[in-house]
């Protein structure tokens, strides 16, 4: 334990900032330019390649001027009390094009863990022990991270901040690989639907409810009758590929031939909340692997679930499934409403692939369904994955012309953190667009 | 259960792609039943017949060659 004493010493505050200013300049402007208009602003400023012969002597250059030059960078570095002169700089007509904007020059610090990140991680470890052996006192892995169904929207909607969005996932073509889909459902009526079945002797309308839930959380708007909001990327154009029987069965060959449908026809995404079990230490496809790869690289996202199969409750974890497990196809997790990782989500335990890429509500999760019900509650990782990629539509109609890869980023940049382990959530729980 | 035959995903070098109608037909010539050739995703999907195992089937062109798994819908 740390006395009060030492304490005091790690939390003192060191100074944010050094008095100096960073200014930001234009990538086209000549040093003839920069000096001159500095010099009518009363500043003399030294270019770094004219100390180049001897690295500490640029040192020199706040002595003999009032900064220096940074041309490979495009930053000037000002000297203290200059603020006037920066200031002229960057708001007179004659001088704005080229000196573009200051902020000032920050103490940088080795980073070494705070006192208070110590306890954090220190009070996070004790709450874990505490739950498990109490099996009580589900804390909330996030403070003010819990979120309710209500009449506005189911608490997936909530907590993913969907609400909050302007996008819509306008124009964008996804596909669902799944069951099929209750295609007379009343939420869907007028929406832009193309559909094939891949398994013989059955066709597309879903006998099973779990494609048209998946549907509905993936691209639904809300419930007609109620006005409760449910679905995600509600204006984008809907692809299903009944891959799996009405029975929830299927087989990699079918699965690939629906990859091939909805890839050959301009989807940017697939949505697939399907797969198989694997052992500890089983490999990755790599049939599936490459086919991902070459889909990323032509504008494809594919987007599996991380499978059910963990036990958590009784210390059970099991290994992504097939073929989440993919490093080219992203895995998705399932949070509770309390952003708590799923007692059922797989984690991330296998050392070849089998990664978790990010999270999302998958516990209690209200959509569509099959007729005549045509609206259930249900839980898994199978609801989690369409939350992310109706929200990679988001991204998508957000930016046009973003690659695959771009939108993989910008899902793993937004997430919202958890104080979990990355092996069970990935980058956090998925959030739209703001 | 002289007649238990594999089914199989496989995929082809991705230089091969183009001839993957004459490698599947090779692939036939060897006792296959071919169910799908995918132009884009450069997959073949069939069945090996009984004396014949995955590895038998790596022919020239072939990248790589699966049993096809039998997949679920992950729902509780």
């Amino acid at each position: 334990m740390l006395t009060s004493q030492e304490i005091e010493q790690q939390t003192e505050k060191k100074p944010k900032f050094t008095g100096k200013q960073l200014v930001m300049l234009d990538s086209n402007a000549t040093n003839k330019t920069i000096n001159t208009q500095a010099k009518n602003a009363s500043l003399k400023l030294a270019t770094f390649s004219d100390y180049k012969n001897d690295v500490q002597d640029f040192y020199k250059a706040f002595d003999e001027a009032d900064g220096i030059v940074f041309e490979q960078f495009g930053v000037a570095v000002v000297n203290e009390q200059k603020e006037e002169q920066v200031s002229m700089l960057t708001r007179s007509s004659g001088s704005k094009n080229t000196f573009i904007y200051s902020e000032p020059e920050r103490y940088v610090y080795a980073l070494n863990d705070s006192f208070e990140e110590f306890m954090r991680g220190y009070k996070s470890a004790v709450d874990n022990i505490f739950s498990k052996i109490t099996n009580k006192g589900k804390i909330s892995s996030v403070q003010g991270s819990s979120f309710l169904d209500d009449s506005v929207a189911s608490w997936g909607i909530h907590a993913t901040n969907i609400l909050k969005t302007k996008f819509t996932g306008k124009g964008v073509n996804m596909a669902i690989l799944d069951t099929g889909f209750n295609l007379k459902h009343p939420d869907f009526v007028g929406r832009s639907i193309t559909s094939k079945s891949f398994i013989r002797g059955q066709r597309v309308n879903d006998q099973n409810g779990h494609g048209s839930h998946c549907t509905g959380i993936l691209t639904g708007d809300i419930k007609k009758l109620t006005g409760r909001r449910y679905g995600v990327a509600k204006d984008a154009n809907i692809f299903i590929g009944k891959v799996l029987s009405n029975a929830g069965d299927g087989s990699d060959s079918g699965i690939l031939a629906g990859m091939e449908w909805a890839i050959t026809n301009g989807c940017k995404i697939i949505s697939m909340s399907l797969g198989a079990s694997v052992e500890p230490n089983e490999d990755f496809s790599n049939i599936y692997n490459d086919l991902a790869k070459k889909a990323l690289s032509k504008g494809t996202l594919i987007i599996a679930a991380a499978g059910n199969d963990s036990r958590r409750d009784r210390d059970k974890i099991a290994p992504v499934n097939h073929p989440a497990n993919c490093p080219a196809i992203m895995a998705v997790a399932a949070v509770d409403n309390h952003s708590n990782v799923a007692n059922f989500s797989c984690g991330g335990i296998n050392p070849n692939g089998g990664q978790v890429d990010i999270a999302a509500p998958g516990v209690d999760i209200y959509s569509s369904w099959k007729s005549p019900d045509d609206y259930n509650s249900i839980s898994g990782t199978s609801m989690a994955t369409p939350y992310v990629a109706g929200i990679a539509a988001l991204y998508w109609e957000e930016n046009p012309k973003a690659t695959a890869s771009d939108i993989w980023l910008y899902l793993i940049q937004n997430a919202k953190r958890l104080i979990l382990n990355a092996s069970d959530v990935g980058a956090g729980l998925v959030q739209a667009p703001k | 259960m002289n007649n238990l035959k594999i089914n199989f995903i496989a995929s082809v070098n991705d230089d091969s792609i183009d001839d993957i109608k004459s490698i599947a037909k090779k692939l036939k010539s060897l006792g296959c039943n071919i169910e799908s050739i995918l132009a884009f995703s450069g997959v073949i999907t069939g069945s090996t017949p009984s004396n014949i195992s995955l590895s038998d089937l790596k022919i020239d062109g072939i990248k790589n060659i699966e049993p096809d798994r039998k997949v679920k819908a992950i729902a509780k």
